[in-house]
């Protein structure tokens, strides 16, 4: 046999896997995709349905807390204080961070300027924010990216229009009440086409923070 | 039959195969082809309006598939206890050697040979997806070329041993 495999025997090889392979992948189908998308969809919802339950639960607490308090001089003890739970404060710091890169970044003059923007928690070891827009993708303009990053740990963001990527380290930062204002960075990409968002927290940000970013044309 | 039924028709299978070339492993490759359409079935007003969706979904399932080992297999352990167990054929004998001797390519080598033989996409795009020059994808493809050959090479004397 010779030392390297030609060029058609390769694309034979290829296409004899092909061939052999098709049959064999049994689609999962359609349906299991609108199920599993809708099931997803009802989580969200459920999860957002929970978390202003508890918001509700937890502000009556509060004022039936001080309330007593009016009649009671025995302290109240921790009731009123808001939820620990993991999730509630995850949460919390998105929110954070999407006040951050809101209240700083150029807000766009009108919604066709406005590309993309997210937030949530760092709670997988990738995020894939895929989002695009217009017909091929995003049309060719500059772009701007503005993020934050609230917690701990670090995670690197990576971005790409069409063929053109830009990526940064984003140090998630926990300020708690004394969070800045103003998003952590920006940065800026010329391209058209397909756009998507990429984030890989570390270990130190994986579960322990939340990333929010916005972007925009020029 | 929507037109997300007739992309979903036509491109399952194909994408499924170019995964499973990269991973070795058929079933992995279709969770992850599926969690891909999942995605493209969420944003199909947006994605149903590009040239080319299908470009969109096989972006979308490689960065799964090159997203890190252990988000996979998170996803996949969830995954499995959705579905229902499959009955396939055992693979041929040289579907085999061809999915062994690639997975013993580095990742992006392997990638760069499943996504020119495979997927068919010229130089340039592998190019500009790896982020790496032209010249190193050809570099990739050569050298991917050479380790097949010597793979085969080793089995047949192997064999004839």
């Amino acid at each position: 046999m010779p030392d390297i495999l030609s060029e058609e025997d390769t694309r034979a090889l290829f296409a004899e896997l092909r061939a052999q392979e098709h049959p064999n992948v049994v689609p999962a189908g359609t349906a299991a995709v609108q199920r599993t998308v809708h099931r997803r969809r009802m989580s969200t919802a459920v999860g957002v349905a929970t978390l202003a339950a508890l918001a509700l639960v937890v502000g009556g607490l509060s004022v039936a807390g001080r309330d007593r308090q009016l009649f009671d001089p025995a302290p109240a003890g921790s009731i009123g204080e808001p939820s620990t739970s993991a999730h509630e404060r995850l949460m919390g710091l998105a929110e954070q961070a999407r006040r951050s890169v809101d209240g700083g970044s150029r807000l766009p003059a009108s919604p066709a300027e406005e590309s993309s923007a997210g937030h949530g928690p760092l709670d997988s070891v990738v995020q894939i924010v895929d989002e695009a827009m217009a017909s091929g993708g995003a049309p060719a303009a500059d772009y701007r990216l503005w993020y934050s990053c609230r917690g701990s740990g670090s995670a690197i963001l990576t971005w790409t229009i069409g063929s053109r990527t830009a990526s940064v380290t984003m140090i998630c930062r926990d300020a708690g009440a004394a969070a800045p204002t103003r998003p952590d960075g920006v940065v800026t990409l010329t391209g058209a086409g397909i756009m998507t968002v990429r984030i890989e927290p570390d270990p130190d940000a994986l579960h322990q923070a939340a990333y929010a970013f916005r972007i925009a044309r020029d | 039959m929507t037109d997300f039924d007739e992309l979903y028709a036509t491109n399952f299978a194909e994408l499924t195969v170019q995964l499973y070339a990269y991973f070795g492993d058929r079933q992995d490759a279709q969770d992850v082809v599926q969690e891909a359409f999942c995605r493209a079935f969420a944003k199909w007003s947006h994605i149903r309006t590009y040239d080319d969706p299908v470009a969109w979904v096989r972006r979308v399932a490689w960065n799964l598939a090159t997203s890190g080992w252990r988000r996979r297999r998170t996803a996949m352990a969830f995954l499995r206890r959705q579905r229902q167990p499959q009955t396939v054929p055992e693979p041929a004998p040289d579907r085999v050697a061809l999915i062994t001797a690639l997975s013993t390519l580095a990742p992006a080598q392997r990638r760069a040979m499943v996504l020119h033989y495979l997927a068919d996409l010229p130089v340039a795009e592998i190019a500009e997806r790896e982020h790496v020059g032209q010249g190193t994808v050809k570099s990739w493809l050569h050298r991917g070329r050479v380790a097949l050959a010597a793979h085969f090479t080793q089995e047949l004397e192997d064999d004839r041993a």
